[in-house]
């Protein structure tokens, strides 16, 4: 049987590319669809229904439309695979303002800002062009034989710049993230349940710079209009523009709001959706569940394999198996101890970013993890000794050489220590005066939205590694997950209590933000779910709890703030 | 048996320590409307703008529109008219597309909820904890009282958001969260079991609330307490909260106007939802499909699951009839067809009877059934008696008529509860409609195995209350 019960071996390349691709073809396709139906609502005959077909069939086969159309899919196309690589690479966190006024204007950036303003003037050019109408050229013949600028053209696709300036600037710089879905349903449900939010969502957002676009036109529109004039030799358009143009251009500007949205939509429809991870490692190249829970170099990837140790902790029992099993010769558990020690390092990892940025006074130098201690030997006598790992125990004798210096000449203490307080002091007020501080001080909490953003990470992994603790009680035949449960268990309540330490950060108190800020969110629900992850496993031992080697004040943790006895 | 007699406490010591509850109306706290006040002022003049910001900031938009229509210009008062000639062409087209929000929140909880004449009963819900002896009770003052085994001091849930409740729900996995589903959402209170405050703060509390998504009929956690399912009348779309981030994911099938009812199995893979039209649905937990369900009239009143996972017993508003419903058991090694019955087996009459001069049966209000699996509660729509069956499964299920427990002269059950930590056997707590909360411990001894397994052979599969005798 094959142990990872799986068929495909994959990299991270092959996982990542296949998502993206389909991302990518879906949104040029979409583009597409919306055309057609564009064209066929716009040659709406009740009357005449026979023809009414025939002439959308006529627009949209014809060779002159694919030939608008083809530029249009070009660079949708380019656009979103210059999005992908936002939504795949680790985003960098800017601590200061300086690197977020950099970041903010790195080549990647201003060649999306080009491309988004691009699209946005051929998208309404194409639906212009496509379905004809009265503003389907920007040029028309008037005054006889002469060409004339028709305003209302120009109008229109000027407004599709300024759309896509005003969306890159205004949403996307902004809402970069990946949003996991509650529970995943399939991808075409997914999409009609969220196609209505969508549009409505475009209608009322493009609102205001629809609004604003008015206001710049009405103040430079006649400049504008003048000098395209001027460049192309034209003539002044005899007749003025309807009023029903300001309905075009806000239909316009939602639809290129629903256009990027969907794209987005895209993107985290098929970047979230959950993979089955290989278990066993197959050969080299491939990547296996364990090296991706800490793999922060592509945090997607990162997510999607908590996510999977999630859902095959609480759904799969054969998958749960593989990590019950032993190696065939030797007789190691060789995946559980890696995937033990990957989730380890993961909530190591957080505890330290937490710990660091709080900045509390460390009370207690002595660490609470502590190895499992073997009290008595027949506690643990079935279990063979086979699976401890060193830990960073290195045990290091220190030989401490002292010297004693040759008696100098010195300046007193208190007179030195005087004068560097205050050259610290006058620097530190020149920081401030010269704006050295605004941009490259240290923006408060950088760190703790950080952390707080990687939150669902540590969401999963520890629901996923107690859940599978929880099924070993009755699954693991071999006492595989005994030994490391002490350790698993003080290493969580280590992270809570670094959690609980949280809530002493003013900046993430209720009265600070309000309630719809996403940290205070989302500490909330690191928080609880840590909670419930020790509840799971102090419930379903419950029977055991005293027999497990925990530290006293871990087990004085548990009972109290877990188990809620006094 | 009059009360007095009927003392548990002479014939078992399970139910010693469980909280003794009677709601009494001098506990009762008294609901403000906030108008209350406005009648001890006299009104005087004001000017118009003033008068109109003071009717938008408390009366909201409307109120103030029509404030405005009665204005003596001419201008501004067709402008009102007009705008609230709009407002009620859009409420017109709403009322087609949904015509549940014609009601209230209130009476549509009182028409469409589990709990027996919701308007007008003192304890409107109740709900055991999962794990402690927890019993948490929904009084017809908007408050939710917790009542434990442990302490003797009972936190009250209560704040101005919380308006009409219609079901509470513990969270699983931890001690001490709450789902309370109001009319207008959903407050997931944090009582912090080690403090002695009597009126837990809000600002522990998650609201939780959706446009057009009130008011709530039924709340669902998943049995890891990490999503929570809600629904509500006027909605048909059923929402899945992650209730600490305030996301959503919604299931969205056609179905009638709205959702009355949303259970989990015990074993938590499969969860069935109840709309206010014939069809219910039950979801796979796992990938969120659903299998589709109609009753021939009606709705589905009340469902409860069987804990052999597969079995949906249900009971309609237009019969007095259990049903049983064998639902997928596994989507990946059986087919559809072989592991789902295609239709529904009545498995008890309950029409009306008389016992000794009392009626009993009709209608069902709500089934419980109790976490061993071993016994049904029924609560009937207009008889007072509330009956206790059997389960048994030789090898199809069967329910036997057990008892039946009646309360007060004047007494109506509102909402019944199993116990769900009762080790010595079930613990059925009826919340009746004078604000008294009763025990009824069912004690399992080996004796009543063997009764369970030896008396069902002789009774045929199909039974009814007539012809079985107590």
């Amino acid at each position: 049987m094959n142990p990872n019960l799986t068929q495909q071996t994959c990299t991270y390349k092959d996982l990542l590319l296949r998502k993206l691709s389909y991302a990518v073809t879906s949104s040029v396709c979409s583009q597409l669809v919306i055309l057609q139906i564009y064209v066929f609502l716009w040659n709406f005959n009740v009357f005449h229904p026979k023809n009414w077909l025939l002439s959308t069939i006529h627009i949209l086969t014809s060779f002159s439309t694919w030939i608008f159309i083809l530029p249009f899919l070009i660079i949708v196309f380019a656009q979103s695979v210059i999005c992908a690589k936002d939504y795949v690479v680790k985003s960098s966190y800017c601590s200061t303002r300086f690197q977020k006024f950099v970041a903010t204007f790195s080549v990647h950036n201003l060649i999306l800002l080009a491309l988004h303003i691009l699209v946005g003037g051929t998208i309404i050019w194409l639906f212009l062009s496509v379905s004809g109408g009265q503003y389907q050229k920007l040029t028309k013949i008037c005054h006889g034989q002469a060409y004339c600028l028709n305003n209302g053209s120009l109008f229109l696709i000027l407004s599709g710049l300024w759309t896509g300036c005003y969306f890159f600037i205004k949403v996307y710089i902004a809402e970069r993230n990946l949003t996991f879905p509650v529970i995943y349903q399939r991808k075409f449900l997914q999409f009609k349940s969220q196609l209505e939010p969508l549009i409505r969502h475009a209608v009322v957002t493009s609102f205001l710079p629809s609004l604003y676009f008015c206001c710049l036109f009405y103040v430079y529109g006649e400049t504008l209009q003048n000098g395209f004039r001027d460049l192309f030799g034209l003539l002044e358009q005899e007749d003025g523009t309807s009023v029903l143009i300001f309905l075009h251009l806000w239909f316009f500007s939602a639809l290129y709001y629903f256009n990027m949205n969907l794209m987005r939509f895209y993107f985290n429809l098929f970047l979230t959706e959950p993979v089955q991870f290989p278990l066993v490692k197959d050969n080299a190249g491939s990547l296996t569940l364990q090296e991706s829970i800490t793999n922060s170099d592509w945090p997607i990837v990162q997510n999607l394999a908590c996510l999977d140790l999630h859902l095959l902790a609480q759904w799969s029992p054969m998958r749960r198996q593989v990590f019950f099993s032993i190696s065939n010769p030797g007789g190691h558990p060789y995946n559980w101890n890696t995937l033990v020690v990957s989730v380890l390092n993961l909530f190591k990892e957080y505890t330290e970013l937490l710990n660091k940025t709080i900045d509390l006074p460390e009370k207690n130098a002595k660490p609470i993890i502590q190895a499992p201690i073997i009290q008595s030997p027949d506690r643990f006598r079935n279990l063979r000794n086979m699976t401890l790992i060193e830990r960073d125990e290195d045990i290091c004798d220190y030989v401490h050489v002292t010297k004693t210096s040759p008696v100098e000449f010195s300046l007193p203490q208190g007179l030195i220590s005087y004068l560097t307080i205050k050259i610290s002091n006058l620097w530190n007020i020149l920081k401030v005066v010269t704006g050295i501080n605004f941009l490259f001080g240290e923006l408060p909490q950088a760190n703790i939205r950080k952390c707080l953003a990687n939150g669902n990470l540590i969401i999963w992994a520890s629901q996923g590694i107690t859940e599978l603790l929880c099924a070993s009680l009755e699954e693991d035949n071999y006492g595989i997950v005994q030994k490391d449960l002490p350790v698993i268990l003080s290493s969580l309540v280590n992270l809570k209590q670094s959690l609980d330490k949280l809530n002493k950060v003013p900046a993430l108190t209720r009265k600070m933000v309000g309630y719809d800020d996403f940290n205070y969110r989302m500490k909330g629900a690191v928080t609880s779910s840590i909670k419930r992850s020790l509840f799971n496993v102090c419930k379903k031992f419950e029977n055991y709890l005293n027999d497990i080697p925990l530290s006293k004040e871990v087990s004085q943790y548990l009972q109290i703030h877990i188990m809620c006895k006094s | 048996m009059n009360y007095e007699i009927a003392n548990v406490g002479t014939f078992t010591n399970t139910v010693d320590s469980h909280p003794k509850i009677h709601i009494t109306r001098d506990q009762l706290h008294s609901t403000t409307t906030g108008d209350e006040g406005k009648t001890l002022f006299l009104p005087v003049n004001i000017s118009f703008l003033k008068q109109f910001t003071q009717v938008y900031y408390e009366q909201g938009p409307i109120e103030a529109l029509r404030l405005a229509k009665s204005h003596n210009q001419i201008v501004v008062s067709h402008m009102a008219s007009l705008l609230l000639n709009i407002v009620d062409y859009m409420q017109k087209v709403r009322l087609i597309l949904k015509p549940n929000i014609r009601y209230s929140g209130a009476t549509l909880i009182n028409k469409l909820g589990q709990t027996r004449d919701w308007q007008n009963s003192t304890v409107r819900f109740i709900a055991w904890h999962p794990y402690c002896t927890k019993l948490a009770v929904v009084t017809c003052d908007d408050s939710v009282r917790i009542y434990s085994a442990e302490s003797s001091y009972h936190p009250i849930l209560r704040c101005k958001q919380q308006k009409n409740i219609s079901c509470v729900a513990w969270r699983p996995l931890s001690n001490t969260e709450i789902a309370v589903g109001h009319e207008d959402g959903i407050i997931v209170w944090y009582i912090d079991p080690n403090s002695l405050v009597a009126r837990p703060s809000i600002s522990n509390a998650i609201l939780l609330y959706r446009l057009h998504h009130r008011p709530v009929m039924s709340l669902a956690w998943s049995p890891k307490g990490d999503v929570l399912v809600s629904v509500a009348a006027c909605d048909n779309t059923i929402l899945v909260w992650n209730p600490e981030l305030n996301q959503t994911s919604s299931l969205k099938r056609p179905c009638g106007n709205g959702n009355v009812f949303v259970k989990w199995s015990p074993t938590g893979e499969k969860l069935v939802t109840c709309s206010d039209g014939v069809i219910f649905r039950v979801w796979d937990y796992r990938n969120w499909e659903c299998e589709r369900w109609t009753v021939l009239s009606g709705r589905v009143q009340a469902a409860c699951w069987s804990n052999c996972k597969t079995t949906l017993l249900f009971a309609t508003t237009t019969e007095p009839t259990i049903y049983g419903v064998i639902v997928k058991s596994d989507l990946i090694f059986t087919n559809d067809l072989e592991s789902s019955s295609n239709q529904a087996l009545p498995m008890f009459d309950v029409s009306k009877m008389d016992v000794n001069g009392i009626t009993i049966g009709g209608l069902i209000q709500c089934i419980e059934s109790d976490p061993k699996g071993k016994h049904l509660a029924v609560m009937f729509t207009d008889t007072n008696a509330i009956a206790v069956f059997s389960v048994v499964r030789l090898p199809t299920l069967q329910l036997i008529p057990g008892s039946l427990v009646m309360g007060l002269p004047e007494e109506k059950p509102s909402s019944i509860s199993f116990q769900q930590n009762f080790e010595a056997g079930a613990c059925l707590t009826i919340g009746w409609s004078t604000g008294r909360i009763q025990y009824y411990p069912i004690i399992y001894t080996d004796l009543t195995e063997t009764i369970n397994e030896i008396a069902p052979l002789n009774l045929s599969l199909y039974k009814s209350f007539n012809a079985s005798h107590y």
